[in-house]
């Protein structure tokens, strides 16, 4: 997800990221909670900002840790939203769901290409294939149209999700590519080529319109958010910068074996 | 004042006319808000049950809000009441008042209130 990607990259303010600076006294496990349940109700960055320094401001002066002096992050949060008003700001969107599913999709049809490609023929579409797609096109679904909710139960189970997702998602496309090899039809490089470079227009065009202007950074009271063209730009362009990556990786594999 | 820890019930029906009369004599910040309740005898309020509140007596518009450095550590938010919510303090302190006068005449009409005082 975009967001995450933002977070993740050192030195950059982003969606879900704290600075660190507006908060340092509150438990960073507390604090992330805090910031995750504020996003998803759509609570802009300033007013987090805002209610972070709050709890860092009493927790400094009390002695206390966040959690002895104001309980569960999410109950808090939720007070937060209810008297800022919540939805203003950036929430997971289907724009959001959008741009990452159609990346990814350009992302396997450039490297499933460039492999028919460098074989020399056309690309053999297998029944495994089709199925996969359409297990995806049902995650996709699903994720449409609870976007929140699963984004909630991936950060309220955050031990088992990312042990069990992966190896139960990787096993049932694995399976299905394996078990269901006949061939359905064949399709040339070319159209899945441009089949990829266009998933990908669409999903550079999704991450920009999902990115507020100034990508809504937490800022702490009385400070000015840092130039936010970088994380919009940055977080549009993420997954083409992979799939070139990948397709490198690719050939050079190809090159060695 | 007893030190002893009141129902919870009773806190939250009167935490409101109480963080108000604090704020009548001048803008304060959470924590020391929290001291000044512990010290008159409430006992401890969490963070998590007095900022809700400031936030809803700030929507409400009884108390505004500004941010002021602190000295060598964080800032604090300091809640002030707006002429709207110093009426709405006095107003409420009164109409207290006169629910314990009147709870108490029910309560002091029990049978131990028959010993002559």
């Amino acid at each position: 997800m975009n967001d995450i990607q933002h977070g993740t990259r050192p030195g950059r303010g982003g969606l879900l990221k704290d600075p660190g600076q507006i908060a340092p006294h509150v438990e960073k496990g507390w604090r992330d909670d805090f910031i995750i349940e504020l996003r998803l109700l759509g609570v802009s960055g300033d007013r987090i900002g805002d209610a972070l320094a709050t709890v860092d401001s009493h927790v400094a002066e009390s002695g206390e840790g966040a959690g002895e002096a104001f309980g569960d992050p999410v109950p808090n949060a939720r007070e937060v939203a209810a008297s800022t008003g919540a939805g203003q700001a950036w929430s997971i969107t289907r724009w959001t769901v959008l741009g990452n599913v159609a990346g990814l999709l350009g992302m396997l049809a450039a490297v499933r290409a460039l492999t028919g490609w460098l074989e020399g023929g056309p690309l053999e579409v297998t029944v495994g294939d089709g199925v996969g797609l359409l297990l995806l096109l049902v995650l996709v679904g699903v994720l449409l149209r609870w976007p929140a909710r699963l984004v909630r139960v991936v950060v309220e189970h955050r031990v088992a999700v990312p042990l069990l997702a992966p190896v139960v998602l990787v096993g049932a496309f694995v399976g299905v590519f394996l078990l269901l090899r006949e061939t359905w039809f064949e399709v040339g490089v070319l159209p899945v080529a441009l089949a990829a470079v266009a998933l990908l227009a669409v999903s550079v065009v999704a991450a920009w319109v999902d990115t507020p202007p100034d990508g809504d950074q937490i800022v702490a009271p009385g400070q000015g958010p840092r130039p936010g063209a970088a994380v919009r730009v940055g977080g549009a362009l993420i997954l083409p910068v992979l799939t070139l990556l990948l397709l490198g990786l690719t050939w050079a594999v190809h090159l060695l074996g | 004042m007893n030190d002893n820890e009141w129902p919870s019930e009773w806190l939250r029906g009167v935490l409101g006319v109480c963080v108000l009369r604090v704020l009548l004599d001048g803008p304060s910040y959470g924590y020391a808000i929290t001291q000044r309740l512990a010290d008159a005898g409430l006992g401890t309020v969490k963070g998590g049950t007095l900022y809700p509140l400031l936030g809803r007596l700030e929507e409400a518009g009884h108390v505004e809000v500004e941010w002021r450095p602190g000295e060598g550590g964080p800032g604090r938010k300091y809640f002030a009441l707006t002429d709207q919510g110093r009426r709405e303090a006095a107003d409420q302190a009164a109409r207290w008042a006169s629910f314990t006068t009147t709870t108490r005449a029910l309560l002091d009409g029990a049978p131990s209130a028959r010993r002559s005082r």
